[in-house]
This record gives structure tokens, C-alpha cells and sequence, in this order.
């Protein structure tokens, strides 16, 4: 028996030494596990604060740091913020709580480079600038550059930092610094670690460079859609902008649930999605200004004419690649769900969800509002009569339903009215699908 | 000897409170904080502090609010308010009630460092007159 027992003693020892690591810190074969972890994927995440929060989890856990955080610069505001910071109660520092200024000694000193001179992976470590301030020989010939070192050492030890990780784009243009705080074993860190960390930031600013462009970029995209939304106002009698932003957020609570219910969406941003809905007059502008005005019955010439702006409309979006679903919504938003709308006379669930939206909103918008041919608008109460009149023949049946709750939630409608309306035994029977009574 | 100076942080963030509480006590001041308006109120009761570093955006009473009862209380003259509302008007407004220190979010830290120092410093003075 006891050969056998010392063997396990024996064995044990063994095995420590095996995993490669001093104390806490990680082998440079793991920190390369590590990194190609991390960034693997991180070039795909567009949501930056998602991402820099990943980031800073990322070091800090892996690492082992009291605290890190990740100072960004702030395009519009032109300094740098702490964006993003974690680490241990006291000493973590608020996120979005302290700025530095884009001409502080820090900054400039990165943007010059100098910080290569100090440490060859471009990091500056606490350690090398006590060290340099130590040899005698810089105070003689460069005294701007002992006092740069100075501040910044200051500032480390004022920020409670190790070392910095620069993040540059392009050649001088810098993105951000890492902040490190040390390390919770108080180990120094390494000139392997060091590369590590500028290969991490390097990433990183791909990374968030990829996200800020993609945020603009769709900053831009929604702009443009949304100008084009309003701009439907110049010539469409009927589009009135507080109603629109009424309706919108109508729209908005309406698709929210739908979402909730499972209802299968366009795959695209709901912003996007939401604007397209309010898009679909935009083919009106080619609508001679008499037949939109005309107070009396339209003729059967004027109709004819009139009948065109769903596909002149989908026409302007069809031109352009990935907006295809937002041209499906304009063209068919005039189809009624029994199939005799135009301008193709689809059918049910054969209408995009996003034609059949705008249909019910559109059907009651115009209701509750003056037009050219109505002066008087309809009461709330009627309106929703009407609406559950046309369930299934014009509207969907089940976005009607939805809407309605949309409107007792909002209060635009009362539990009272709705229940006057169910009373009314023409339209009883079309009550099978709605949840409120 | 003086007598360690008391410094009272209100802001709703926890995390604010810890930073600050942490770096001014490496600094020699006794820190205390509030993580509402009405708990500001009762720390302010009880520790009678000489600084105060006061958050406006809070739920419950805001920080304006708080600063009004607390002078009823005691006039503290050292207070700096930390904001992230830039609006003259307010810091017009928070003159009246003798503010003299407004700092906006994102801060500059040295700034909140020299502000409470030079606060800590009049304090003295005034103590050995």
C-alpha cells in the first residue's frame, strides 16, 4: 500500500509546473489562447457598448486586474471619455463619470509616438517611467520629455492605473487608451504580456471602428428614409405630421406586440420597418394635385389614375439593393385581405405583414381625420366600428384585434366604448378573435 | 492637530459613491455617502460634514431639493455640485443658493481633486483663526 501513496505525492508537484504559468499570470501560450478567443467573433459585434464591455470583462477577468477600463474619444464632444470600466468596489472608476482632455500630456504624448521610446510594444508601464526618471542622463538633454514623463506618471498613480494601452487607427489617430489597474496578485506585468495587450487593442479598435462606422451608417440610412417619410407631406393632403407621430408610435406598440405573439416580422431594423410603414403614400407625388384635392366623388378616370401610386411608389424603393420588403409594403398596401384591393388583388397572408399593418393604420387614420371628401371626421368609438366591420374583407382580421388592444391600452379608446360597439349585434359576430370584451 | 475633515457624497450611483469615497480617504478626509436625497438628509444630521459633493439628477428628492433643506438645516458653504446637465440657467440658479463649484459630467478629475482640496484647505485656515 504504501508505494502507491507516495507515488500520488510524487505525482502532484508534478503537475503545477506543467501548466507553464508564474503565479496568476498566464503563459504567453494561453494569452494567445486567450486573444484568439476574444477576438474571435468581436469584429462582428456592432453594438459598441456591448463590445467594450466585452472588451474590459475580457482583461479584467482574464488578467486578473483590480480594476480596467477603456477611455474613448468622443467624436462630437472632442475629448475622452471613460467609457467603460469594471473591477473591484472602490477601486473601479465610474463609467462615463470622468473626461480627459483631447490636449492632455497623455494624449499627446501617444499621438507623438513617444510612448514606443519607452517601451518597445508601444504600452506604457508605470515601471518604466519610475525607471527612466531614475538614470540621470534624460534630465539634461530633454526636459520637455522628463516633465511629459512626469505628468503621466502622475497621472497613473492619480487614475490608480499600471500600465496604458494605446488604440490607434490609421497612423497617429487614437481611438482610445486601455487603463489597467495592477494586478490583484501585485505582479508586475510583462513585456509578453505587453504585446498581448497591444494585439488586443488593435483588434479592439478594428473592432469598434467597424461598430462606429456601421451606427453612422445606419444614422444615415434611417435619416434618408425618414426625410423621405415627411417629405410625403409636400403634396399628400391627407398626411398631417402630428398625426403621423401618432400614428407612429401607435405603430410602434402595435408591432411590439405583434413581435411578442410571434408574428413573423421582415427580417430588417424595426426602425426601418416602422418608417417603411409610414412610406407607403410616397408614390402619391405623381398623383395629379386635382384628383388629391377633389372634394366631390372621384371619377372612374380619376381612380384609374389614383390606383397607380402603390407601384410608383414601390418603384422608387425596388432600385435599391436590400430595400425590397420596404417596396413590397408600399406596393401592396392597398390590397385588402379578402382579395379584391389592387393593384394585384393578393390575399390574406399572401400581403406582406407590413402592407397589411399600414392598411389598418391608414384605414383609421383616415377615418379620425378631416379629408377633402369628409369633412367631418368619425368618433373614435365609430371609427373602431368600422375597423371590425371590415375584418376580413379589408383588414386582417387579427391586426385588427391587436390594434384595438393598442388603442384601450393607450386609453385612445375606452373599455366603456368597446363594450357600446360589442353590444351592437350586427357586428357581434365579428368578435371571435379579440382578446378584450 | 486639525480634526479630520467630514465629506458627504450624495448620487444615486453606488459606484460613484465607492470611487470617491475611496480616493478621498487615501487623501485624509473622512468620507460619507448617500445614495438618495432623503438618506443625504439623515447622514447630514448625523455626521454634520464639511463638504458636500452632490449629484442633481436623483430620484426622490433631486439635488437641488436636498440642497434647499439642507441649508434650512445648517449653511454649508462648500458644496460642488457634479452634473451631467450643462444648463446655465440651473447654475445661475444654484448661485443663489451659494454654490460656487459646478462640475459637468464627464468630469475632469484633477479638477474635483484641486476643488475639494482648496475646500479642505480654506477649512484649516479658518479652523487655526
Amino acid at each position: 500500500m504504501r508505494p502507491a501513496k507516495s507515488k500520488i505525492r510524487k505525482r502532484a508537484p508534478k503537475r503545477r509546473p506543467a501548466r507553464g504559468s508564474s503565479k496568476g499570470s498566464l503563459s504567453f501560450s494561453e494569452y494567445k489562447r486567450s486573444l484568439e478567443l476574444a477576438t474571435e467573433g468581436m469584429v462582428e459585434i456592432l453594438d459598441i457598448e456591448k463590445l467594450i464591455r466585452l472588451i474590459v470583462y475580457m482583461i479584467v477577468k482574464k488578467v486578473k486586474l483590480v480594476h480596467a477600463g477603456i477611455l474613448l474619444y468622443d467624436e462630437t464632444k472632442k475629448f475622452y471619455v471613460l467609457s467603460t470600466s469594471r473591477g473591484r468596489k472602490g477601486s473601479v472608476i465610474p463609467r462615463e463619470y470622468i473626461r480627459i482632455e483631447a490636449d492632455d500630456v497623455l494624449i499627446k504624448f501617444f499621438k507623438s509616438r513617444k510612448n514606443y521610446s519607452i517601451n518597445k510594444s508601444g504600452v506604457i508601464r508605470l515601471d518604466d517611467l519610475n525607471n527612466l526618471l531614475k538614470r540621470k542622463e534624460i534630465g539634461s538633454k530633454e526636459k520637455n520629455f522628463k516633465l511629459s514623463i512626469i505628468k503621466i506618471r502622475d497621472e497613473m498613480i492619480n487614475y490608480d492605473v499600471d500600465a496604458l494601452v494605446p488604440g490607434y487607427f490609421q497612423k497617429d489617430n487614437l481611438l482610445g487608451v486601455l487603463f489597467l489597474g495592477r494586478k490583484a496578485n501585485r505582479n508586475k506585468f510583462h513585456q509578453d504580456e505587453l504585446d498581448f495587450f497591444m494585439a488586443l487593442a488593435r483588434t479592439a479598435v478594428m473592432a469598434i471602428r467597424n461598430a462606429q462606422l456601421y451606427k453612422n451608417i445606419q444614422k444615415i440610412f434611417f435619416g434618408v428614409i425618414q426625410a423621405m417619410a415627411l417629405s410625403i407631406e409636400k403634396f399628400d393632403p391627407d398626411f398631417i405630421r402630428p398625426h403621423m407621430d401618432r400614428m407612429f408610435k401607435m405603430a410602434a406598440r402595435l408591432v411590439e406586440k405583434l413581435d411578442k405573439r410571434g408574428v413573423v416580422l421582415p427580417d430588417m431594423p424595426r426602425e426601418l420597418f416602422l418608417s417603411s410603414i409610414f412610406l407607403h403614400d410616397i408614390g402619391k407625388q405623381y398623383t395629379p394635385k386635382e384628383i388629391l384635392y377633389k372634394e366631390g366623388r372621384l371619377t372612374d378616370e380619376d381612380w384609374v389614375i389614383l390606383k397607380k401610386h402603390p407601384v410608383d411608389g414601390a418603384e422608387i424603393f425596388e432600385q435599391i439593393d436590400g430595400l425590397q420588403e420596404v417596396a413590397a409594403i408600399i406596393r401592396y398596401h392597398q390590397e385588402r385581405y379578402d382579395g379584391t384591393g389592387y393593384p394585384e388583388g393578393l390575399k390574406g397572408d399572401k400581403i406582406p405583414v407590413g402592407a397589411r399593418i399600414a392598411s389598418v393604420l391608414d384605414t383609421f387614420d383616415a377615418m379620425t381625420n378631416a379629408r377633402p371628401y369628409r369633412k367631418i371626421p368619425f368618433t373614435i368609438k365609430d371609427a373602431v366600428k368600422e375597423l371590425i366591420k371590415a375584418k376580413s374583407t379589408q383588414l386582417d382580421p387579427n391586426l385588427v384585434d391587436a390594434f384595438i388592444e393598442v388603442l384601450l391600452e393607450e386609453g385612445i379608446l375606452l373599455d366603456v366604448e368597446l363594450k357600446e360597439i360589442c353590444s351592437d349585434s350586427s357586428i357581434e359576430r365579428l368578435f371571435n378573435n379579440l382578446v378584450y370584451r | 492637530m486639525h480634526k479630520k475633515i467630514k465629506m458627504l457624497v450624495v448620487d444615486d450611483e453606488e459606484i460613484v459613491c465607492n470611487y470617491i469615497e475611496q480616493r478621498f480617504k487615501k487623501k485624509g478626509l473622512n468620507v460619507f455617502f448617500a445614495l438618495s436625497g432623503e438618506e443625504a438628509l439623515d447622514v447630514f444630521e448625523r455626521e454634520d460634514p464639511d463638504i458636500i459633493i452632490l449629484d442633481i439628477m436623483m430620484k426622490g428628492i433631486n439635488g437641488i431639493e436636498t440642497l434647499k433643506r439642507i441649508k434650512e438645516k445648517r449653511d454649508v458653504p462648500y458644496v460642488i455640485i457634479v452634473s451631467a446637465i450643462d444648463n446655465k440657467e440651473q447654475i445661475e440658479y444654484l448661485k443663489t443658493l451659494g454654490v460656487s463649484c459646478y462640475l459637468t459630467k464627464p468630469i475632469l478629475l484633477k479638477e474635483l481633486d484641486s476643488r475639494v482640496m482648496s475646500f479642505v484647505d480654506e477649512i484649516k485656515q479658518l479652523e487655526d483663526n
